[in-house]
């Protein structure tokens, strides 16, 4: 009559019992059902264990010293913990004025005495449908919103996460005082690529250039999003100007000796430069982000009309 | 008691249940003590947990003959007529007594 549903992965039970016997007798038959058990004694054990290793299913007795099962659940339904717990209540009350107050105070699932291994493993059961649907929902919420982020062709960030972002980074170097570079690349003749080989070949050349950039700027601390169609916009907190000169000279030179293997053939791309920064204490003392973005789009305006496949920044021409 | 019996009934093994047993055996002297002492002085909430408490263990591990009295123990405590329970005590303290032989033997 016991025949156990197999546990595949290894589920973390906490079982709060006073009594030794029912404890014990708990932690073996869980143990043999494939769950991983931890036993405490009262409710406050219970919560002082959770904070350590967190366990997503919970069976409490109700009634036991220091900390009962009711308070128990209070105690758990008050604080955040890494994912739900899912409580069992268990109790030899069992007045229907008794099972409201356990499912009022958090219980999930609530069971009598004498508690009957092969309906607490079933009850388990439905906990672990509950627990797996809400961690599949935080899975999913988890990558809806790395979605709405990233830009599909690339996978690198995309323009609402650059309007997002570039805020926050202004903001920062405002109050810490440190300086800030902004590059907006643009590669050169990007629709000539498109028009000679098709829009298959224009898309593998945005995705192998966003790659080198990627590759060549600080990772955790710079970032790069795609801004329009062949624009790319490079954010570098803790940069001042020279250090972004530097860089989209690096990055100008790369892409200019890089070459793609495309199904058309290997092809050759250049990209035009513009830089804006933020230095504290200049003259330009509170800039908005669109003001960082538009100066770099006139600097790359610049380079573009002088002749392309080059930088252009505040200071002059490199 | 049927040991063999009981353990399948619980799903553990029988060495398991043993321990279990053993366990629960320990705990029921310190509870039996408490009951004794306090159906003697009439300490009617103190009665009430202890018998509750060996009641809890017992259902849980298909004791019910134990379970059973100390049921009406507890019963008892809370609508205070201890006063003719001392009956009920020697029938419980016999029990764990049986038990103990049982799971020696």
């Amino acid at each position: 009559m016991n025949r156990d549903a197999p546990c595949q992965d290894e589920w973390s039970i906490l079982v709060v019992e006073d009594h030794p016997a029912t404890r014990q007798f708990m932690k073996l038959r869980l143990r043999k059902a494939g769950y991983r058990v931890m036993a405490a004694g009262d409710g406050r054990e219970a919560l002082e264990i959770l904070k350590h290793h967190f366990c997503p299913l919970v069976i409490t007795d109700w009634m036991m010293p220091e900390m009962d099962g009711l308070d128990l659940c209070r105690a758990i339904r008050q604080e955040s913990w890494e994912g739900y717990v899912y409580i069992i209540l268990i109790t030899a009350k069992d007045s229907q004025e008794d099972i409201v107050r356990g499912l009022e105070a958090g219980a999930d699932d609530y069971l009598s005495k004498p508690v009957h291994p092969a309906e607490l493993l079933a009850r388990l059961q439905t906990g672990r449908r509950i627990l797996e649907l809400e961690r599949t929902l935080k899975e999913r919420n988890q990558e809806i919103a790395r979605l709405s982020i990233t830009d599909p062709l690339t996978g690198i960030y995309n323009r609402r996460y650059l309007n997002d972002t570039l805020t926050v980074e202004v903001r920062r170097a405002l109050r810490y005082k440190r300086p800030l570079g902004l590059l907006l690349c643009d590669l050169d003749h990007f629709k000539r690529i498109n028009d000679t080989y098709g829009h298959n070949v224009g898309d593998l050349v945005l995705k192998e250039f966003a790659g080198w950039l990627q590759g060549s700027i600080r990772g955790g601390i710079d970032w790069l999003a795609r801004y329009g169609g062949e624009e790319f916009v490079l954010v570098l907190p803790e940069t001042d100007l020279a250090g972004s000169f530097d860089l989209a000279e690096r990055l100008r030179r790369l892409v200019a000796e890089k070459v793609i293997a495309t199904p058309a053939g290997d092809i050759t791309i250049t990209a035009s430069f513009g830089i804006a920064s933020f230095t504290p204490g200049g003259p330009e003392n509170h800039p908005a982000p669109e003001t960082l973005l538009n100066e770099a789009d006139q600097f790359m305006y610049q380079a573009k009309k002088s002749g392309r496949n080059r930088v252009v920044g505040p200071t002059g021409n490199q | 008691m049927d040991i063999e019996n009981t353990a399948r009934n619980l799903g553990i093994g029988r060495d398991e249940l043993l321990e279990v047993l053993e366990i629960f055996l320990e705990a029921s002297v310190a509870d039996l003590e408490a009951l004794t002492e306090a159906v003697a002085a009439e300490d009617r909430s103190r009665a009430g947990a202890a018998a509750h408490s060996l009641k809890g263990a017992a259902l849980n591990l298909g004791l019910t003959e134990v379970a059973d009295l100390a049921r009406t123990l507890e019963m008892a405590a809370k609508d205070g007529v201890l006063l003719g329970a001392e009956g009920q005590l020697k029938d419980l303290r016999e029990k764990l007594q049986d038990l103990t032989q049982a799971i020696q033997a």
